[in-house]
């Protein structure tokens, strides 16, 4: 019998035996015990399932954990990920030498970086766009934004302010989910467009200086062709010196600007051999001594040394061509007296000065004397000697040297001196 | 071949401070017809206008002592000089580009630019056009 029933049986039966009850009520005890007893298997199992269960669970769980752990860890990673990305790219958005300015849909400025921060002269919201339409004030900068907000970007390729030259972008910021704002690029291209102006100046200025001995020559050859004229030798021979002439005018233009090209790209290679100057700068006095007395002008040398020069490492070509552009120039502009070069020495250095008793350099012309162009109205005055690129040449090549090439005086109507200072090694 | 004689003969004044160009352009525009004056810039130019009264001015841009541009203003704004056809002859391209000039040009007004290297027969023409018609 089930320890429950006993329990219940004693109280009411005592020590009797069941078997002195009636059969029927023996059946019955005989079926609660049972019933008692699959009670107690049913809870067994139970307990036993509910048992493997909670074990089951455990696993489920610690595997649910195992697995939580590594996607919070890749989370974690992707996140640090992300973190370094957006660090980097604020970095280059912050530093990048291009100004950039964020605006929502709003139009209100989200972000600023330093170059546009730099360039406008504030890092206030609210003042950065007022900036820009104030200083780029050709630009219809508020109609751009609001064609970029709408979907449509906008580039302008050249914009003046603050003295230097932008190109700007109003680029149109779009996801999936539609535009979400407007992004300003402010680019600094003065210095591109420097450059691209000093190449076309270059351009126009070469043609400019070419033009001239082009049109003698042709001109005089048209003159040689006309056939309904009775030439005289005289005009024949006029005509032939003065395309002669230019055609040599023509040569040494297109040679110093050749120069010019090669020297600006450090392509100019120089010997660097023991020449001996005096006997480079007596060559070429004598080679232009026809010049100076075909205008009835003297060009004497002068030497205020004792002994020798030592030899000095030179290139010896280079250097004639110096010596030939700053005499010529000197004959060129000397209508009266002549040109006197003097040798003097000290510790250090010996100099040549090439004085002439010509018209004399303006202050303004001085400035602008080893220079390479002027424009704009002081170009218009201005009145070079062959391409005028001569003593822009010698000082660069004079400075390759180790040589200095300056202009020691100069006054209006009485002449002008320049000096060459060859140091002593 | 060279062009008729132009009747009333026409007087030009040819300002260019290269000797060759203002020679070539002389011989030419003289076995045109022209009676030809000459200045080599244009502060002479100006006395010269001013004194002979020529019917048109053919003057180079680039000059020293005066340029062609300044020249061209002080004539204009002389009244005896005023009315005189200006042409400018110069070697550049584009005279008129600021990347010579920078913006000095713009004011300048000008009737007409010729460019040095033109045949001679062309400029004889040029010249021609531009005189103003006598009654």
């Amino acid at each position: 019998m089930h320890r429950v029933l006993e329990r219940q049986y004693k109280k009411y039966f005592g020590d009797s035996p069941i078997t002195d009850l009636p059969k029927n009520i023996q059946d019955l005890l005989l079926t609660i015990s049972n019933t008692y007893e699959n009670s107690d298997s049913d809870r067994d199992l139970l307990l036993r399932s509910l048992d493997l269960s909670s074990k089951e669970f455990v696993e489920v769980n610690s595997t649910l954990k195992k697995e939580n752990e590594i996607i919070e860890k890749k989370v974690q990673e992707r996140t640090s990920e992300l973190a370094e990305e957006k660090t980097k790219l604020n970095e280059i958005a912050e530093y990048m030498s291009t100004g950039a300015i964020l605006l929502d849909t709003k139009g209100q400025v989200t972000f600023v970086n330093k170059a546009a921060i730099q360039t406008l002269g504030t890092s206030i919201p609210q003042e950065i766009i007022a900036a820009i339409i104030t200083h780029f004030s050709t630009v219809p900068v508020l109609a751009h934004i609001t064609t970029s907000l709408s979907g449509t970007s906008v580039n302008i390729e050249e914009a003046e302010a603050f003295d230097k030259i932008f190109s700007l972008s109003f680029v149109s910021l779009k996801s999936e989910n539609g535009i979400f704002g407007s992004l300003i690029w402010l680019n600094d291209i003065t210095q591109q467009k420097v450059l691209e102006r000093a190449k076309n100046q270059f351009i126009a200025i070469a043609s400019h200086e070419m033009r001239t001995p082009l049109a003698i020559i042709r001109g005089n050859a048209e003159l040689m062709k006309d056939d309904d004229r009775i030439k005289s030798q005289e005009d024949l021979l006029g005509e032939v010196l003065s395309i002669h002439k230019s055609s040599i005018r023509l040569l040494d233009i297109v040679n110093d600007f050749l120069d010019v090209q090669n020297l600006e790209a450090g392509k100019v290679v120089l010997k660097n051999e023991p020449v001996d100057v005096i006997h480079i700068l007596e060559d070429t006095i004598r080679d232009l001594t026809p010049m100076a007395t075909e205008k009835n002008i003297y060009l004497t040398y002068i030497s205020d040394t004792k002994g020798p020069l030592p030899p000095i490492l030179l290139d010896q070509y280079r250097l004639q061509q110096i010596f030939i552009n700053i005499i010529s120039n000197a004959i060129h502009y000397t209508k009266e007296g002549g040109i006197t070069v003097t040798l003097t020495r000290d510790e250090h250095y010996f100099s040549l000065y090439f004085s002439d008793t010509g018209a004399g350099i303006s202050a303004d012309d001085q400035k602008r004397l080893f220079k390479k162009f002027e424009t704009g109205a002081s170009f218009l005055r201005s009145k070079e000697y062959g391409s005028g690129l001569g003593l822009y040449i010698s000082h660069m090549l004079a400075a390759l040297m180790g040589v200095t090439l300056s202009l020691d005086k100069s006054e209006i109507g009485k002449g002008s001196t320049f000096v060459a200072k060859f140091p002593i090694t | 071949m060279e062009q008729k004689p132009l009747s009333p003969i026409a007087r030009i004044l040819l300002v260019d401070d290269e000797p060759d160009v203002l020679s070539l352009y002389s011989i030419k525009l003289s076995r045109s017809g022209f009676q030809v004056l000459t200045a080599t810039n244009g502060v002479d130019a100006i006395t010269l206008a001013q004194r002979e009264l020529p019917d048109i001015i053919l003057m180079d841009m680039k000059m020293p002592v005066m340029d062609g541009v300044t020249a061209q203003h002080q004539l204009r704004e002389n009244p005896s000089t005023a009315s005189i056809p200006i042409l400018f002859i110069t070697a550049f391209s584009d005279p008129t580009a600021p990347s010579i000039l920078g913006d000095y040009h713009k004011d300048s007004n000008v009737l007409g630019f010729i460019k040095k290297g033109i045949a001679l027969d062309d400029l004889v023409r040029e010249v021609t056009s531009y005189l103003p018609k006598k009654n």
